[in-house]
């Protein structure tokens, strides 16, 4: 979900860059070198990968702020399931460890996943 | 014994730094063979098809190159760079974000689903098997009649620019060996060999750009004479006939752009940037050839690490032939940008045009003698590479998927017997393509391939992105939607191809509402009419559940519940059957020593190991399918990666 967000983040980057570009060679042919031009597009998209890191990161913390609640409130029925299957206390802690570690990996991945 | 053939013994200054060239490379390439037959263990599904899954990041990043480049970017990209710019070059600059969704994206959900082929991946997400025999036939297809003609096609032209010799005595030489070590080695050996063979491609490659610009003036020289390269003879012998307009031959305006107008443009930008995309997703993510290296890796931050250094070697391809092939028109404008057709059949023996040539005539009229040698190992490097890759992909292809369907109790030995064997049928077949070749001399085969490949593509792309990403999408869906997108691409194709692509002079009869749209634009089009034909029918029809798609589907990729795999049933009817078959069956022991040396020479195993118990399975397939990183080095390929897109971000930015 945040990977396919930050693909059309970066395909927007292209487009309003593209644009950009075909309207600066209809006014005026040597007015920005294209080395600037590289620049200036390189800094809209460091900008734009900042943004999304941004936002995942704050998206991820709401998530997290809620784990513990959740997880505390989990705790007691695990104790009253204790005495049925103890495969079912394994299946939900690796839960538990499966939700954290996408939130962490996405976390680290969108850093350069902005595509 | 390769130089022997191919070191010209005409030209006797060539000869001895031919032969001296030819002769370290096939050794190290002899060595690297020998060593991959001792270490790997070849007789074993994994080992032959997989390398033992022990690849590390560089022959990963060099053989995903080198398999993708083959001769046919050589000449297909100067030649296009000679006859319209710099936006062929968009081809390759794509890619590079592309390498980076299938390192980051793909491949994890590839590994944890434990898959070996593609059609397999879609077999165990989706369940029945008729998505899997289509997938398998359409690659088939694909590849023989697109990657292999296109690069044969490429190093006939080469051989005969530059040789002048017999098609047939030179191609029938090259692709027997490279059908040696093909079979020999398996994908370790292929691997180690295309690591050499890049080394081998870029060197070469950047000593010719190196005299081609020195020969024009530098980079500012080629920008400047580009425009005004122009033939002399531009009136037509038979103007009852028909007349020259004077934007047959001279350069286009937009030449020196890697973004054209929408509407007017040869690659329009829209297409360039999308369109190329969505081709490049069947290509690079879902396309057996380049997944099968990455699954060799030892680990995911080894196949992201190797995805990264591909992505910085797919940087060169505009300054190593594009730019080349715009040299070649700016000094042999008379032959290159030739444009009367009975001149240009004189030229290079076909009356649509020349541009072809252009790399070539570099090669042949611009390097001093024994550097010529070295260009040709060049191009039988890249044309070795590429093709070896196809044979070794599509041999996986046919052993795993229809084979183990028409004989379920094939063991590991007879699945690698049948491997080999079919590529000996590939070579057998691509041998007797060579008339067609000939025949489709045009200079048109090149841009045949890139259309037919945008008219079939792109239903595949579209399948394998949703397989991936929405849970939701179940069988029927995306059968109907790869028959559907099928049938809409042959529409299109099967009229352009009987209509013929006609050329600048003599325009094609193709009625514009067929043939109107370009072809990239048509790939974009396709690709989501077939999603949304995918994502309608699959809503309309039971959803697959969850518990089906652990470790399918990149939400779920890192899902430690167990699976209940929807092909569970058949491979378990499979199981039994190579069981039952091991007991029946007497164990022979190799006596003779000349069966011995051959079970070795072609990486058989004589003994058979006996078929693992189901703990034992589970305990593999867990250690294989595991997509854990350390943290250390993942963030400093994620940071490699940014740095690589911002590259590429202001390359594009800057040609634009």
């Amino acid at each position: 979900m945040k990977k396919t967000v930050a693909t059309l983040l970066l395909l927007l980057a292209f487009f309003v860059r593209t644009a950009v570009a075909q309207t600066d060679k209809v006014s005026a042919q040597r007015a920005i070198p294209p080395w600037l031009t590289g620049i200036i597009a390189v800094v809209v998209f460091l900008f734009l990968v900042f943004i999304v890191f941004i936002v995942n990161k704050m998206w991820c913390e709401g998530t997290s702020v809620e784990e513990p609640a959740e997880s505390n409130q989990g705790k007691p029925p695990d104790g009253a399931i204790q005495n049925g299957t103890s495969l079912e206390v394994v299946l939900h802690d690796m839960r538990d460890e499966g939700y954290d570690n996408i939130c962490l990996e996405d976390d680290a991945k969108v850093t350069m996943t902005a595509m | 014994v390769g130089f022997l053939s191919v070191c010209p013994p005409t030209v006797a200054q060539a000869m001895p730094l031919c032969v001296y060239i030819h002769v370290i490379i096939e050794s190290m390439i002899g060595c690297l063979v020998f060593q991959s037959m001792c270490r790997t263990n070849r007789g074993t599904v994994g080992g032959y098809f997989l390398a033992g899954r022990s690849m590390i990041w560089w022959p990963v990043g060099a053989s995903l190159f080198a398999s993708n480049i083959g001769s046919g970017h050589f000449v297909g990209l100067a030649g296009t760079g000679a006859a319209n710019g710099i936006a062929v070059g968009g081809f390759e600059w794509n890619a590079l974000f592309i390498v980076l969704l299938l390192g980051w994206v793909f491949v994890p959900v590839y590994l944890t689903a434990g898959v070996i082929t593609m059609p397999q991946y879609l077999r165990k997400r989706f369940g029945g098997s008729r998505i899997r025999l289509y997938l398998s036939i359409i690659s088939l297809f694909l590849y023989i009649f697109t990657k292999v003609s296109v690069d044969m096609f490429s190093g006939a032209v080469f051989i005969q620019q530059a040789l002048g010799w017999n098609i047939y005595v030179a191609v029938i030489a090259l692709l027997s060996i490279t059908a040696l070590y093909t079979v020999t080695g398996g994908l370790a050996a292929l691997m180690y060999t295309d690591t050499v063979q890049t080394l081998v491609m870029i060197a070469g490659a950047f000593v010719l750009m190196g005299f081609s610009f020195n020969e024009v003036g530098g980079y500012d020289g080629l920008f400047d004479t580009y425009m005004q390269a122009t033939p002399s003879l531009i009136e037509s012998p038979r103007p009852e006939e028909y007349n020259i307009s004077a934007q047959c031959y001279t350069p286009r305006p937009d030449a020196y752009n890697l973004l054209r107008s929408p509407i007017t443009g040869d690659l329009p930008w829209p297409g360039v940037i999308f369109g190329i995309a969505v081709v490049g997703c069947w290509y690079w993510c879902s396309d057996q050839v380049i997944v099968q290296r990455c699954l060799a890796a030892k680990n995911l931050t080894h196949v992201k690490a190797g995805c990264i250094l591909c992505g910085y070697l797919k940087l060169l391809p505009m300054f190593l032939m594009v730019f080349p092939g715009m040299i070649s028109r700016v000094l042999y404008p008379d032959e290159v940008a030739c444009v009367v057709p009975e001149k240009c059949e004189e030229i290079c023996g076909t009356k649509v045009g020349c541009s072809n040539i252009a790399y070539p005539k570099l090669v042949v009229t611009l390097m001093p003698n024994g550097l010529r040698g070295m260009m040709l190992a060049v191009m039988l490097a890249a044309l070795m590479s590429s093709l070896a890759s196809i044979f070794n992909s599509s041999s996986t292809l046919f052993t795993m998927d229809i084979w183990t369907k028409i004989r379920p109790q094939a063991r590991d030995r007879e699945l690698m017997i049948v491997g080999r064997v079919w590529v000996l049928c590939i070579v057998a077949v691509s041998i007797a393509w060579i008339p067609v070749v000939q025949a489709a001399q045009s200079g048109q085969l090149f841009d045949y391939i890139q259309s037919v490949t945008s008219y079939l593509a792109p239903p595949i792309a579209s399948v394998f992105l949703l397989a991936v990403f929405v849970k939701r999408v179940n069988e029927p869906g995306a059968f109907w939607g790869l028959i559907g997108g099928l049938l809409i691409g042959l529409a299109r194709m099967i009229p352009e191809f009987t209509y013929g692509t006609g050329s600048c002079l003599f325009p094609s009869a193709c009625p514009s509402i067929i043939c109107g749209v370009h072809y990239l634009y048509f790939a974009i089009i396709l690709f989501f009419i077939t999603a949304v034909f995918v994502l309608i029918i699959s809503y309309c029809t039971p959803e697959i559940e969850e518990r089906h798609l652990h470790r399918l589907v990149f939400s779920l990729r890192n899902s430690k519940e167990p699976r209940d795999d929807l092909d569970a049933e058949e491979e378990e009817h499979m199981r039994k059957a190579r069981r039952e078959a091991a007991e029946n069956g007497t164990i022979k022991s190799s006596s003779s020593p000349l069966r011995r040396c051959f079970s070795w020479f072609c990486g058989v195993d004589s003994s058979q190991a006996p078929e693992p118990t189901e703990e034992e399975m589970a305990a593999a397939s867990k250690q294989l399918t595991d997509i854990s990183e350390d943290p250390l080095w993942k963030n400093i390929v994620n940071a490699n990666a940014l740095v690589m897109m911002t590259v590429a971000v202001f390359l594009w930015a800057h040609y634009a």
